[in-house]
């Protein structure tokens, strides 16, 4: 090549952008990554654990101890569905939304090819916010056939949606919430604790967030009963028991709802800030 | 003065870490007009890239301002980036996309559409000769094919501004010098070009005017003619020796210009205005500390004398 062939034009005016299409474009590249460059890393990410734990819990255990009735009448892998599919999503879009981040805020910091667009900083942080409530959604469809059909002979979960505008809002919000806890933890840990943030937050958060058994039943133990109110992957669990299992108990639709959206009006917010603190110098 | 494409008043930083706070820069004034090739050079850690950072919005001044085209870097952001491009010096690609991708999506982040974006992408890969690696990911590119991957990507957008953070550092003469046709011939179109260089000779080349920075601030900014003139006729004398010589071993009655010499290890420069006698001078402080004078070298007067003047340190890439 020739280095006179490096033509074109130079500093013309460059036209305004508007933010929605930068925006756009960061969650294009985004779901481009996600799905189209590495789609058997998502795969394997939202669909072995859900595969395996399912699995055991609703065929493997119900077949070898013989006992697949909870105490409310309805069959375990009931209870179950609404808390798998809950963790997953939260699975999904958290780690969607902070591996990949805490990465590209390490040096060198990939992310400042986006912070140097025409788009205001936060716009940068709340697509790929954005494109992990994506992922937990996709997430949601894939191992939704899985709870349907993977259980003991005659113990399928008795799903039924009554709602379905309830549902979407149900996974809507889920899903924002699930991308802007991950936003907020891939600004605010240091990469060196990586670790500790499955150790310590992850793992307990899916274990204790009443995925096996519904809410009302932790009356037997009131402090666990009261603690657990922190623990988002509870609201999601309960909101989608409302919705897909309305047999089962679970907390009432207001309260959940009012977790879900103000839980993410919250975290988006302190998300968000936290975004800005790690991105800029 | 005509119209600063680029305008900072005192810009200062200081980063606050764990460890406390560091000032990176001090205060920097500095303006460059439309269409100029302006040099930034200074040591190691003298607060080049913090000072880019400032001018391309990434990093928050702490004081003093800044404006490009008019437009203030913290109030309007936005407006800036716009008009600016950025190739750093940590190679910030997009990991995760291949080369093309790097370019498509640059286009898209500024309003082009996916097709035109493309299109916009191949041809400068084209031009770069990078054409037949658009499909390779970061990795897979050889230091100058990143180089010049990056200097392409800054260009999709058309750039009023183009800030260069070493872009000839950790590439071989070959793909230096045509990166150097490169940026010769954008400069040639009325390309504005701020660019950070440890590499005297190519700033005392390409850039019409400079500014010498060390330790956060401005020690001299003018044209690089002015800055060459400020090293009056001294020339730089470099004395090797076959190992480390100490100033302290001088005889009595040694030249002032030797006493004052930078030693680094093995090397001695001295900046003289009468290298005459300075070799039997350096002959001497060999066999004063045991060594042999193995080289001997003199440059004419260049922005390296410049800077040695004005930092009181030799320069080495
Ligand atoms: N993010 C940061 N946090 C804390 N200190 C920093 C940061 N970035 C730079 N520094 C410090 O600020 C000073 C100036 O750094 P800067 O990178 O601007 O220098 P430089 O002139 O570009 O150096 P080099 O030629 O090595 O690239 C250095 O002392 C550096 O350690
Ligand atoms: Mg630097």
């Amino acid at each position: 090549m020739s280095a006179s062939s490096a033509t074109h034009a130079v500093a013309r005016a460059a036209p305004p952008v508007r933010t929605g299409r930068v925006f756009v474009a960061f969650v294009a590249r985004d779901l481009r990554v996600v799905f189209r460059k590495q789609p058997t890393a998502f795969l394997t990410r939202v669909l072995v654990e859900p595969l395996t734990r399912i699995f055991v819990f609703s065929y493997v255990l119900p077949s070898v101890s013989g006992r697949g009735q909870q105490p409310g009448g309805s069959s375990f892998s009931t209870v179950l569905a609404p808390g798998m599919l809950a963790t997953s999503m939260l699975f999904a879009g958290v780690l969607g939304v902070a591996m990949p981040m805490i990465g590209e805020l390490t040096y060198p910091k990939t992310v400042q090819d986006r912070l140097l667009t025409p788009a205001p900083v936060w716009a940068v942080g709340a697509a790929r916010a954005v494109s992990g409530a994506v992922q937990a959604l996709v997430s949601v469809l894939l191992v939704l056939p899985i709870v349907m059909f993977v259980h003991a002979p005659g113990q399928a979960p008795d799903i039924h949606v009554a709602n379905w505008p309830l549902l979407a809002v149900v996974v809507l919000f889920g899903s924002v919430l699930s991308g802007v806890i991950g936003l907020w933890l891939g600004t605010a840990i240091q990469p060196a604790h990586v670790s500790a943030l499955f150790g310590l937050v992850m793992m307990p958060a899916m274990m204790l967030g009443c995925v096996y058994y519904p809410w009302a039943s932790l009356a037997a133990i009131p402090w666990l009963h009261m603690l657990v109110l922190l623990n988002p992957v509870m609201y999601l669990s309960e909101g989608l028991r409302a919705v897909l299992t309305p047999g089962a108990a679970h907390l009432p639709l207001w309260a959940v709802l009012l977790a879900l959206v103000g839980g993410s009006a919250v975290v988006g917010a302190l998300s968000l800030r936290s975004f800005r603190r790690a991105a800029m110098d | 003065m005509s119209e600063a494409v680029i305008a900072a008043t005192g810009l200062r930083k200081t980063y606050r870490t764990r460890q406390g706070e560091r000032e990176a820069v001090r205060s920097v004034t500095l303006q460059v007009r439309s269409g100029e090739f302006f040099g930034l050079l200074g040591p190691n850690g003298a607060g080049k890239s913090t000072t880019i950072g400032m001018l391309t919005t990434l990093v928050q001044p702490t004081g003093g301002s800044a404006h490009i085209a008019g437009f203030d870097v913290v109030r309007q952001s936005r407006e800036v980036r716009r008009r600016i491009s950025l190739v750093h010096q940590s190679n910030a690609v997009d990991r995760e996309l291949s080369v093309r991708e790097n370019l498509e999506f640059r286009g898209r982040y500024w309003g082009m559409g996916s097709r035109g974006a493309r299109a916009r992408a191949d041809a400068l890969l084209e031009q770069f000769g990078l054409g037949d690696r658009r499909d390779a990911l970061f990795y897979q590119l050889s230091g100058g094919q990143l180089r010049r991957m990056l200097i392409a990507r800054a260009l999709v957008h058309h750039p009023e501004v183009l800030f260069l953070d070493e872009p000839t550092v950790g590439i071989d003469p070959h793909s230096r010098a045509h990166l150097w046709d490169v940026l010769r011939e954008l400069h040639g179109r009325g390309q504005t070009i701020l660019m950070t260089t440890h590499n005297l000779d190519e700033a005392e080349r390409f850039c019409r005017r400079a500014a010498i920075i060390d330790a956060g601030q401005v020690l001299a900014c003018d044209t690089v003619g002015a800055l060459v003139a400020r090293a009056g006729g001294r020339v730089t004398v470099s004395a090797t020796y076959d190992g480390p010589v100490d100033l302290a071993a001088l005889p009595a009655g040694s030249s002032a210009e030797l006493r004052r010499a930078d030693v680094r290890e093995a090397t001695v420069h001295v900046v003289t205005e009468k290298p005459e006698g300075l070799l039997g001078e350096l002959i001497a402080l060999g066999s004063a500390t045991g060594r042999q004078l193995l080289d001997m070298t003199t440059s004419r007067p260049s922005l390296e004398n410049a800077f040695l003047e004005l930092t009181g340190r030799t320069y080495r890439a």
